[in-house]
């Protein structure tokens, strides 16, 4: 008994200094790891807190659309729907979408809120259909590899920059008409010359008291009752070729899909979801387009707000012809200028 | 009213970096670390996708949908898929006191689950004491990395006891990247 004890004993002191030697090399060491604090800025933590927010949304809605798919339907269905509009407006901040478009262009031409809304849903709608167009063409899409390649279907996005240099060039050409003086700088955007009519000192005014913005109210508000039908067509017109022009813009702003749109739309047809996937997807769009919007309409105020601070600054109606004369031609050149470089870097030609 | 909130909101947009955060796809990583003699000499990353991009992948990859993805199906797309990010250095930048070190890509590996796609990388180096930082970062911010939990870090072989890892955002050279570890030594600070 003492005897297996002390050979118990000895086999244990003998593994206990075998163990207790140096740390060799193949050993695994856990030491702690500490976690570095921001100490970044409000930007950089707000920046933080947004992409944050992104990755747990983007868990959230793999999680509930699986939910969706085990038969939890319609509570994970609204709460996945939005889930992913907040993760659309928050995605929307980012670089891409169209914000830098259509900033440019409302900042360089008068135009209504709710153009500027409805330009918004108009990118919004062309993204979602833009997203599930290029699913549908999911041979072209897994063809073009993975990453940034997922919206890269050849074409579409050289059309889109085509279209967006177009526009700016001819922002660009209405900004020269009107600094030559062929159009009333207000104009601008509108596509007509309502001034020369004589109709612009008529109702400018009031107008401008009420909206503080005396071209934009005169499109679309109760002509027809006051100028009679020769008047009404001839804005009609005028607000059509506006509205085709905006149309083109968002269209053009928003055909190359969000490719996280895509992987959830991939995603679904991958998972037998299409109606939920097309609804997330929709959600999500609708939060970029509310993004859009705001900016949109922000830029659009940002321009009224600058002409009044100016026409009110004692430099009066000289003073505010510059400005809106620099926002003309500002907004022409960006928007062209983005056409031209993106288009010119799709193609990948040296700048230089 | 509207014009109160909206105006300064606009502003700051448009007055604020022209890059904000919008990556599309989001990598959560594990990182192990192997060290000789006190001196870091390699690392090996595992990239999680999140359940899109690694449903994307996963679907990529299974030529013939069958729920499998065979070595063939593997080796036929692995050069395509992996091109792009091969391209960008794996989105990773070393430091040896503060200066880009050169690495060795040993060994890439996929993992193929429907749900989970990983890829596994493993680079070595010649042998970087403290101060050493490695980071994972895409500069158009495409791809998000973070790390995996609280876990998410090993260690392979003995670490100086007056030296400890830090994770989180990097600093000089890795101003701006996230997913940054450093070895520091002494300075508690």
């Amino acid at each position: 008994m003492t005897d297996s004890l002390a050979r118990i004993l000895c086999i244990l002191i003998v593994v206990s200094f075998t163990t207790a030697g140096p740390v060799k090399a193949e050993e695994i060491s856990l030491p702690a790891v500490e976690m570095a604090t921001q100490e970044g800025g409000l930007w950089d933590r707000w920046t933080d807190a947004i992409v944050a927010f992104q990755r747990r949304a983007n868990a959230e809605v793999a999680r509930h659309m699986n939910a969706i798919d085990s038969g939890k339907s319609l509570g994970a269905l609204f709460l996945g729907l939005a889930i992913a509009f907040v993760y659309g407006v928050f995605h929307a901040f980012g670089p891409g979408h169209g914000k830098f478009i259509i900033v440019s262009y409302f900042l360089g031409r008068d135009a209504q809120i709710g153009r500027g809304v409805v330009m918004a849903i108009q990118v919004a709608i062309v993204h979602v259909i833009a997203a599930i167009a290029i699913v549908w063409l999911a041979d072209i899409t897994l063809r073009a590899g993975f990453g940034i390649g997922l919206a890269e279907v050849p074409g579409v996005r050289a059309a889109s920059f085509l279209i967006i240099a177009a526009i700016g060039l001819y922002m660009l050409y209405q900004a020269f008409r009107a600094a030559l003086g062929y159009i009333d700088p207000s104009e601008v955007g509108h596509g007509h010359s309502h001034a020369q009519e004589g109709h612009a000192q008529d109702h400018g005014h009031a107008h401008h008291e009420e909206h503080g913005h005396s071209h934009a109210h005169s499109h679309g508000h109760g002509h027809n009752e006051n100028h009679g039908h020769a008047h009404a067509h001839g804005h009609g017109q005028a607000s059509e070729a506006s509205k085709v022009e905006s149309g083109l813009m968002a269209v053009a702003a928003g055909i190359v899909p969000c490719p996280g749109a895509v992987l959830i739309m991939l995603y679904a047809v991958a998972n037998d979801m299409i109606y939920p996937g097309f609804l997330l997807v929709a959600a999500m769009s609708l939060g970029i387009g509310l993004t859009i919007c705001s900016l949109g309409v922000g830029a659009i105020l940002a321009r009224q707000t600058a002409l009044r601070l100016v026409e009110g600054g004692g430099t009066g109606s000289s003073g505010a012809l510059v400005v809106r004369h620099g926002f003309n031609f500002g907004g022409a050149i960006i928007v062209t200028l983005i056409g031209l470089v993106s288009f010119v870097a799709f193609l990948d030609v040296p700048l230089g | 009213m509207l014009r109160k909130f909206l105006i300064p909101a606009f502003l700051a947009l448009v007055a604020s970096p022209p890059v904000l955060a919008n990556p599309d796809v989001w990598v959560t990583t594990n990182w192990h670390v192997q060290m000789a003699g006190h001196s870091v000499t390699g690392l090996t990353l595992d990239w999680t996708f999140d359940a899109f991009a690694s449903s994307y992948l996963f679907t990529t990859f299974d030529a013939d949908g069958d729920g499998t993805v065979t070595n063939q199906e593997a080796q036929a797309k692995e050069d395509e898929l992996f091109a792009p990010i091969a391209e960008q250095d794996w989105y990773l930048t070393i430091l040896g006191d503060g200066a880009p070190v050169s690495w060795h890509l040993q060994h890439v590996e996929p993992v193929f689950e429907p749900d989970h796609f990983g890829l596994k990388l493993t680079v070595s180096f010649d042998g970087l004491q403290a101060p050493f930082a490695a980071s994972l970062h895409d500069d158009v911010l495409f791809f998000d990395f973070s790390f995996a939990g609280d876990d998410f870090l090993t260690v392979e072989g003995p670490v100086d006891p007056a030296c400890r890892f830090v994770a989180g955002p990097g600093e000089g050279a890795l101003e701006g990247h996230t997913s940054t570890i450093t070895l520091r030594c002494g300075d508690p600070s």
